[in-house]
């Protein structure tokens, strides 16, 4: 098995490293090493092998998910979300800033990917906390963390992926991802109180204490995000749709919202659209490219062989976990994280379930490592987007968003020590 | 020449443009076919038979449709770091490399699907589902998206050629499109 291991990684380092496009690099690897070391009708293979990949079951809500975030993006959300959550937040130590936090994970309850969520939260909250004298560091660190969350809470583009990939349940991905995203968002919101009350510079003197009449009728304004959460999950749980069905519900009630708050145009619809088809062509061809990539190496036995390595090496599972994240948080500096999740799964899957863990559980913590790599230099996503829309400088970025990426870290940590902060959820609905 | 690569280019570009917009309508149709799915289970306890099987042909269509328009846009992932590094008369050598290399790949993987629909058609062969579609309907379909895939990667091979620029990025918001 060592030739064909070290033929794949040799011929797949060069491809990346020349700058082939990802999917392109993937499928050609495989190609080249079949061809070499097997007698089989490669492009008779590929092209079997793609047709029942793009067809298959769990991708169907990829395009529905993506759409929905496309067309809500366009709308009015952020600003409603800020106006919703301002009054029920002012009083915190830490202030605004929570809404951060708030705005972020309320909103990755209804879309699926954390670079979206970064910048409809932001949109609103960066030029409202910057006006309102809080310290700009920490509103730009505290939204690029809370960011990640969008990928974390479903609905999840990177959990789909890992789904089709590792033919896990999506379902049950999004449901371990609940809790796990919670966990993230007290951690923030947690770190913003600290930094609060041993530096109160970070935020302006507290104004007038909001009435309960406003902080009701503020709610007023979350109704829209609120609609579309209950449409999507409670269309899942009412049992009227599956996973499938309820990405349809929610392009649907994204068109509603949108149509309310009369930003349905056609400029709008338009470039949501073809912004869901970039999406779309991008992953699909990543995807095609990984999924005949682990076609090869199953046959090449590559995955078996390397399993067999790793545990002649008697590591413990916890070594093993550890050793995984540091290879994750590598890759992450040269990749970003869907690609690097994609390449690395056929041989990592085989080798984490033979150390004792569960798929869903690896799931969500991979999530956790792609949202790091979201937020750490030199690629990551919410550090670009955070950077396009401030202007400032990106080294200053990353230190904003340092303390949030070593948070980031510890719910890592917390997965792995107590894995029932992703299991008991799943496990609970299941009864 | 120059003149004549970019006239040819141009008319690729507007057959991406046109997959582009085959994937829209694709996404569109497959929540309107979800949701009428939804309706007629629940109101009316009757399923469409082709629910199931059309969403996936839609889903494959949706996912690769609009390949080439992505490759026209820049919106396919690459590690750039190299690209960005290397002393600016390099690096239209390597792009022209890089998009040959991706030429040779989704040439053949065009070929085996344009061969798997033709077989198909030859044989007569149906889907499994309730429908029996021919499969060589969507299978062509998505033999054709990755042809026009492999058109856009030829306009992309011919421009870098020529000294013409390769993308056109769209103007976009920040987080506009995002996967991750």
């Amino acid at each position: 098995m060592t030739a064909p291991a070290l033929f794949l990684l040799g011929v797949m380092a060069v491809a990346l490293a020349s700058s082939l496009w990802i999917g392109f690099a993937l499928m050609g690897t495989g190609m080249v090493a079949l061809e070499w070391f097997r007698d089989v009708p490669v492009a008779r293979m590929v092209a079997r092998d793609v047709w029942s990949s793009m067809t298959g079951e769990g991708l169907v809500t990829l395009p529905l998910f993506i759409l929905m975030g496309d067309i809500l993006f366009h709308t009015r959300l952020s600003e409603s979300l800020f106006r919703g959550l301002a009054p029920w937040v002012h009083r915190l130590p830490g202030g605004l800033l929570h809404v951060n936090v708030l705005g972020c994970t309320i909103f990755a309850a209804v879309s699926g990917s954390s670079a979206a969520t970064t910048a409809t939260v932001g949109r609103m909250t960066l030029t409202e906390l910057a006006k309102r004298g809080y310290d700009r560091d920490l509103a730009m660190g505290s939204l690029a963390g809370a960011g990640t969350i969008g990928l974390m809470i479903p609905p999840s583009i990177a959990m789909i992926v890992y789904g089709v990939l590792a033919e896990a349940s999506i379902l049950e991905l999004f449901i371990a991802g609940v809790v796990p995203g919670l966990v993230l968002a007290a951690l923030y919101s947690g770190w913003i109180v600290y930094r609060a009350l041993t530096d109160p510079s970070i935020q302006p003197a507290a104004g007038e204490r909001p009435t309960w009449r406003e902080r009701l009728l503020a709610l007023r304004d979350l109704g829209p995000v609120v609609f579309l959460i209950v449409a999507v999950i409670g269309s899942m749980y009412a049992g009227f749709a599956s996973v499938t069905e309820a990405a349809a519900v929610g392009v649907a009630g994204a068109l509603v919202v949108a149509a309310a708050q009369s930003t349905l145009t056609w400029p709008n619809l338009r470039s949501a659209l073809l912004s869901t088809v970039r999406t779309c062509a991008m992953i699909g061809l990543i995807l095609c490219g990984a999924l005949f990539l682990a076609k090869a190496m199953t046959l090449l036995g590559v995955p078996r062989g390397v399993s067999e390595w790793v545990q002649s090496l008697g590591l413990s599972p916890y070594t093993l976990i550890l050793s995984l994240f540091l290879v994750y948080l590598v890759l992450g500096c040269f990749l970003d994280g869907l690609s690097a999740m994609v390449m690395t799964l056929p041989v990592a899957l085989p080798l984490v379930l033979a150390a004792g863990f569960d798929k869903i559980w690896f799931g969500i913590f991979l999530v956790a490592t792609i949202e790091l790599s979201n937020v750490t230099p030199p690629v990551g996503f919410n550090l670009f987007v955070i950077q396009q829309m401030t202007g400032v400088p990106q080294m200053r970025v990353v230190r904003a968003a340092l303390p949030f990426a070593l948070l980031l870290c510890v719910l890592c940590a917390l997965l792995t020590a107590f894995p029932d902060v992703a299991a008991w959820l799943p496990r609970t609905m299941k009864g | 020449m120059v003149h004549l690569v970019e006239r040819i280019a141009r008319a690729i570009d507007r057959a991406c443009a046109a997959g582009a917009w085959l994937a829209a309508a694709s996404c569109l149709a497959l929540a309107f076919l979800l949701i009428a799915e939804i309706a007629a289970t629940s109101l009316a306890g009757w399923s469409q038979p082709w629910a199931v099987e059309y969403s996936a042909y839609l889903c494959a269509i949706a996912l690769f449709g609009g390949s080439g328009f992505a490759l026209r846009q820049g919106a396919h992932i690459r590690v750039g770091v190299v690209l960005a590094l290397v002393p600016a008369g390099i690096r239209r050598p390597l792009d022209l490399a890089c998009t040959l290399a991706a030429l040779v790949v989704a040439g053949i993987l065009c070929g085996a699907l344009g061969e798997l629909a033709l077989r198909s058609y030859q044989l007569n062969s149906v889907s499994y589902y309730a429908m029996q579609t021919p499969l060589w309907i969507p299978q062509g379909a998505l033999a054709l998206s990755v042809a026009i895939l492999v058109l856009a990667l030829v306009a992309r091979a011919a421009r870098l050629a020529v000294g013409a620029s390769p993308e056109h990025p769209p103007a976009r918001q920040p987080g506009e499109g995002a996967a991750e």
